[in-house]
């Protein structure tokens, strides 16, 4: 269990100590932090379990380099970016690996399973559930600008895409957000 | 601007990257266009929904047992023989110039080294711990012995300084400065090392000895440039 902490101790102060290697400061960090980053694993990974483990792994590499981190920035933005890279590089592993070793399934098979699922016409979608429903790049684009705040150029440069790709991206997804939504 | 020009550039309005004319063109026509005014009030309103989404989620279980199972723990300062040296003597904000006294130093002990030489040191003695006080055997007899037991002391007393300063500090230095210094900072204390367990086989040596005391001599002055910097 953690010691208490008083709750004066700032991030930057939990930071400074966490660097020295205190771990109940850690853990203050870590919990003040979870339900973000959690729930940003857990929209761009659409699987509890996958976003439980890429949330253990962020905050153990956060440990990790903890070090590195410059003080001039704020730590929960810092550990965004960090999630945000970590599942990108697991879904590329992912992509990479799929493209490998998954054998192609029959052309009959493949429709349905990469076209996005379409709500049930009488069912009206929140918009969480309408954007796990968006196709993968949208959804990224999506959860990263208007979720999130990124500007287009950092997310060409966090997804590998062209600036113009991600503002693509990002008017297909809103299109079909409302189209979803107005149903 | 027509229905389809808007509706193309309604993205870049929202995003603020219009310039004055063609917002003021959009908004003349989403005035006078039901579908398009729509269009816009409905990307507004899932914009302002998005934002919502940025409430966090609670996993379904308890991670942070796992997390702290799987948390090393923090290394000292800097590890190995360098970790003596550096133990809180990094300079906030210096790390450039730390880069700059890291060569420096590489460059002094490079030098030491190649006057030391490999045929003239037993190299696989571990690095003798350097502790203010400690008796070594240069404490005893010869002029050579005393001059780098005179030589021995400065050093301990810069590393206190030094200590004291800095402590804690470490924290903000660039990782790559870290290293670079921690190699340098480990050379030095091999150099230092070498010479101290040749002695150990010839303690009456003129030429060590007066090679320990200069070794000596040149890591204080080092450690004094570093300590202003």
């Amino acid at each position: 269990m953690p010691r208490e902490l008083q709750p004066e101790r700032s991030d930057e102060r939990l930071v400074r100590l966490a660097q020295k290697g205190d771990t109940a400061a850690f853990e203050s960090l870590y919990r003040s932090n979870l339900q973000r980053i959690y729930a940003l694993a857990m929209r761009m990974l659409r699987n509890p379990s996958a976003a439980e483990e890429a949330t253990q792994e962020v905050f153990v590499r956060a440990w990790e380099r903890l070090r590195s981190f410059r003080r001039d920035s704020l730590f929960s933005s810092w550990l965004h970016r960090m999630t945000v890279n970590l599942i990108l590089d697991q879904l590329r592993a992912r992509q990479r690996f799929d493209e490998r070793f998954v054998e192609e399934p029959e052309a009959a098979d493949l429709k349905p399973a990469r076209q996005p699922r379409h709500p049930p016409a009488a069912a009206r979608l929140d918009l969480e559930a309408a954007v796990a429903l968006l196709p993968e790049q949208a959804r990224m684009v999506f959860l990263l600008h208007d979720v999130e705040g990124y500007r287009h150029r950092e997310i060409a440069e966090l997804l590998e895409i062209a600036e113009g790709t991600s503002k693509a991206h990002l008017h297909r997804a809103r299109r079909q957000l409302r189209k979803d939504l107005a149903r | 601007m027509n229905c389809q020009e808007t509706r193309r550039r309604l993205d870049d309005y929202l995003e603020g990257d219009l310039g004055s004319d063609e917002s003021r063109a959009l908004e003349r026509h989403t005035d006078g266009c039901d579908a398009c005014r729509r269009e816009l009030a409905e990307t507004r309103r899932l914009l302002d929904e998005a934002l919502g989404l940025r409430v966090g989620l609670q996993p379904g279980r308890e991670l942070w047992g796992d997390i702290e199972a799987r948390l090393e723990p923090r290394r000292a300062p800097l590890a190995g023989a360098a970790s003596r040296w550096l133990a809180g003597l990094v300079p906030p904000g210096g790390g450039l110039r730390w880069a700059a006294a890291g060569a420096t130093l590489a460059g002094i002990l490079v030098a030491t080294l190649t006057l030391v030489g490999p045929s003239s040191v037993r190299r696989s003695v571990p690095n003798p711990v350097l502790r203010p006080g400690a008796t070594t055997a240069l404490s005893v007899a010869t002029a050579g012995q005393r001059q780098a037991a005179a030589a021995e002391a400065p050093i301990f007393q810069v590393r206190r300084d030094l200590a004291a300063t800095l402590e804690g500090a470490d924290a903000t230095l660039d990782p790559v400065t870290v290293r670079e210094v921690e190699r340098n900072l480990a050379i030095l204390d091999e150099a230092t090392g070498e010479i101290r367990a040749a002695l150990e086989d010839q303690p009456s040596s003129i030429h060590l000895n007066r090679l320990l005391a200069s070794q000596y001599q040149m890591e204080a002055e080092v450690l004094r440039r570093l300590h202003r910097l």
